[in-house]
C-alpha cells in the first residue's frame, strides 16, 4: 500500500509523529504523477521545484515547533480557474494560456495557512463550461477507471487526479455539478458547499450567483478536513456569508438515527439509467439499516431547473467573460487595425466553441427582446424551485438522489450539446437553491463508478457530511480504486 | 422548410454585440441550437409567476458595506505584467479612431 492511499487524518498523524516527512509525501505524489499522468492527463502544470521547496520549509518549521497545521505537507491539485499567484491559471483556455495572477484566491491563502502543498494545476472544461473536460484547449483528461472514458467535468482534472492517487485532495468549482459529477464518474467524494460558505475571491467566474469552490477527496472525512480549512467569511467577496463555520470533523459521529431523508421522485425519472437508480436505492437501504428514516417526496418545479439554469448561466457568463479583451491580460490577436477589431479577433481566436456558444446565447437572453420573457422569468422560476426545497427542509434533514443520470461516456463520443446539458439535471438544483451537496461513491455499473448525492439545508454542511460519512462507514466503495 | 425562431441573422447580431466573429458553420449550428434551447425554455413560460420575486442571489444579506479606508493596492508593474503591450506604465491599444 502506498502512502498515497492513506487518509488525510492518517497522514497528518504520521507527519505529526515524525514517521513521515512532508518532503517524502510530496515526493511520492510527484513520482506518482510522473508514472501515471501521461495516461490520465489530469495536470496542466506540475510545480515540482516549488512543491519540494515548500515541503522542505514545512519540515524545517516542524523540526523547530514539533507542530503541524492540519493540512501541513499534504499534496493538492488545484483546478486551473482558481488564481494562484505567480503560477499560470489558464481556465484551460487559449485566452489565458500564459496568464499568471498577481494575487492568490482566498482559498489558496487559506490552504497555505493550513500547510497544504500545491503540486500543480489541473485540467477542466474551458472556463468550466462543460461536463466532460473535453473542451479544454490543452488536453483531454482520461478517467482513471477506464482510460477511454471521460472523467466528467468541468472539474475533471481535479477528480481524476484524486482517483489516480496523484494527490491527496484537490479543489474544484461547481456551478451546476462540476465538482459532484466528476467525483461520481471517478469514484471519489466531491462536496459543493452552500453558496457563500467558501470565498469566491480569485475564482475566475463562470456564473457568479451559482459558482462555489469545494474539495474533491477520497473519503468524506477528508472532505470535512479540507472544507474546514477553506470555509468562512471573506471581506474580499461580498457574497461570502457571515455565518459561523461549525466543526465539520466532529460532526462525523456515524449516527443517523435522528435523520430524516427526503427522496424526490423527480430525481429518479426516465432520464436516469435504471442500474444507477438501483445503486442509489441500495445506498438508501444501507442508511435505513442504520436507523435513518426516509420518505418519497415531490419537488414539482424541479423539472424546470435545467431550463432555468441554461438561461441564467449563459447570461451571467456573457457578462463575466466580457473582461477578456486582449488588453490587460491574456491572449491578444495579431494584425488588428483598430480597437474594435482587436476585441473581436482576440475573443474569436482566444475562446473555444462552447464558450462562444454560451456567450452568444447569454447575450441574446439579456437583450431587450428576451430579457423579461426569459431571463427574469428564469429568475422567478428559480424562486419557485428554492421554495420547493424550503418546504421539504421544513420536514426533512437531507435530500437523497443520484449525482448523475449515467456513468462516464467514452471520450470523443459525439453528443449534441443539448443532450449533454441534460446530464446536469440531478446536480443543477442544489446550485439554484444555494444548497450544500455531496457526491459519495455507491458502487459501479459496467466497472464504472456511480455516485449518490446528498443535499442539505443552506449552511448545514455538517449534517450532509455526517450522513455521507455514516453511509461510507457501512460500505467499502470508497476503498475501491482504479487498476491504473 | 421551417423558419427557425432564432435566425442566422439574429445569431450574427448577438455575436457582434458580444465582440465575437463566428464562422458560417458556427452561425448555422447556433441558430438551430438556440432555437431548440428557447423551445425548451418555453416550458417555464406556462408557470404562473405573478407576484414572485426573481432570485438574483440566494443569500439573505443584501447590502454589504465596508469602511472607506485607504488600503495598499496592487503594484503598478505587477498589474501591467500580464499585458501584451504597455507604454510608460500604461496599457497600449491600437487606435480607437481612424
Amino acid at each position: 500500500m502506498s502512502v498515497l492511499d492513506l487518509s488525510l487524518r492518517e497522514l497528518h498523524n504520521q507527519l505529526e509523529a515524525g514517521d513521515l516527512t512532508a518532503e517524502d509525501l510530496v515526493d511520492a505524489s510527484l513520482k506518482r504523477i510522473s508514472e501515471v499522468d501521461e495516461q490520465v492527463k489530469a495536470f496542466l502544470l506540475v510545480d515540482e521545484a516549488g512543491a519540494r521547496k515548500r515541503a522542505r520549509a514545512l519540515d524545517e518549521s516542524f523540526a523547530k515547533s514539533r507542530h503541524r497545521e492540519l493540512l501541513s505537507g499534504i499534496p493538492a491539485g488545484i483546478k486551473d480557474n482558481i488564481s494562484t499567484q505567480g503560477m499560470t491559471t489558464t481556465c484551460a483556455s487559449r485566452m489565458l494560456a500564459e496568464y499568471k495572477p498577481i494575487f492568490n484566491a482566498t482559498v489558496m491563502d487559506k490552504l497555505d495557512e493550513a500547510g497544504a502543498v500545491t503540486v500543480g494545476k489541473v485540467n477542466m472544461d474551458e472556463f468550466a463550461m462543460g461536463s466532460t473536460t473535453e473542451s479544454s484547449y490543452f488536453q483531454k483528461t482520461h478517467n482513471p477507471w477506464q482510460l477511454d472514458r471521460v472523467p466528467g467535468g468541468s472539474s475533471g482534472g481535479s477528480a481524476a487526479a484524486v482517483a489516480a492517487r496523484e494527490v491527496v485532495f484537490s479543489l474544484g468549482s461547481d456551478t451546476g455539478g462540476s465538482i459532484r459529477q466528476p467525483a461520481a464518474y471517478c469514484g471519489v467524494v466531491g462536496l459543493k458547499p452552500s453558496y457563500g460558505r467558501v470565498s469566491r475571491f480569485g475564482l475566475i467566474a463562470l456564473a457568479s450567483s451559482l459558482d462555489q469552490i469545494g474539495p474533491i477527496t477520497r473519503t468524506v472525512e477528508d472532505a470535512a478536513y479540507v472544507l474546514q480549512a477553506i470555509a468562512g467569511h471573506d471581506p474580499q467577496d461580498a457574497t461570502s456569508a457571515q455565518t459561523d463555520v461549525s466543526d465539520y470533523v466532529s460532526a462525523l459521529t456515524g449516527n443517523v438515527k435522528d435523520v430524516t431523508i427526503a427522496v424526490p421522485k423527480e430525481m429518479f425519472g426516465e432520464g436516469v439509467d435504471s442500474r444507477i437508480k438501483e445503486k442509489v436505492y441500495e445506498a438508501l437501504r444501507v442508511l435505513e439499516g442504520i436507523g435513518a428514516r426516509w420518505e418519497e417526496v415531490s419537488l414539482p418545479h424541479l423539472k424546470y431547473a435545467i431550463h432555468v439554469y441554461y438561461v441564467i448561466v449563459p447570461g451571467e457568463a456573457s457578462s463575466n467573460l466580457a473582461r477578456f479583451d486582449g488588453i490587460r491580460f491574456g491572449f491578444r490577436a495579431e494584425g488588428a487595425d483598430n480597437l474594435q477589431e482587436l476585441y473581436e479577433k482576440t475573443r474569436s481566436e482566444g475562446f473555444g466553441r462552447e464558450v462562444k456558444r454560451r456567450i452568444t446565447f447569454g447575450t441574446m437572453v439579456l437583450s431587450a427582446d428576451y430579457y423579461e420573457k426569459y431571463y427574469v422569468k428564469a429568475q422567478k422560476v428559480r424562486t419557485l424551485i428554492r421554495r420547493d426545497f424550503e418546504r421539504i427542509f421544513d420536514a426533512y434533514d437531507v435530500i437523497l438522489g443520484p449525482t448523475a443520470p449515467n456513468v462516464a461516456r467514452k471520450i470523443g463520443e459525439t453528443v449534441d450539446p443539448l443532450t449533454s446539458y441534460a446530464s446536469d439535471m440531478c446536480t443543477i438544483p442544489a446550485n439554484l437553491a444555494g444548497l450544500p451537496a455531496i457526491s459519495v461513491p455507491c458502487g459501479t455499473v459496467d466497472g464504472l463508478p456511480v455516485g449518490m448525492q446528498l443535499m442539505g439545508k443552506p449552511f448545514d454542511e455538517a449534517t450532509v457530511l455526517r450522513v455521507a460519512h455514516a453511509y461510507e462507514q457501512q460500505t467499502d466503495h470508497h476503498r475501491q480504486k482504479p487498476a491504473l | 422548410m421551417t423558419v427557425l425562431r432564432v435566425t442566422k441573422e439574429d445569431v450574427r447580431r448577438m455575436a457582434k454585440v458580444s465582440c465575437l466573429q463566428l464562422t458560417d458553420e458556427e452561425v448555422e449550428a447556433f441558430s438551430h441550437q438556440f432555437s431548440e434551447l428557447l423551445d425548451k425554455a418555453d416550458e417555464m413560460l406556462t408557470l404562473n409567476t405573478d407576484h414572485i420575486e426573481p432570485t438574483v442571489n440566494v443569500l439573505k444579506q443584501t447590502k454589504v458595506l465596508r469602511d472607506d479606508r485607504v488600503r495598499p493596492s496592487a503594484d503598478q508593474s505587477d498589474v501591467l505584467s500580464n499585458a501584451r503591450e504597455t507604454v510608460d506604465g500604461q496599457f497600449k491599444v491600437p487606435s480607437v479612431f481612424e
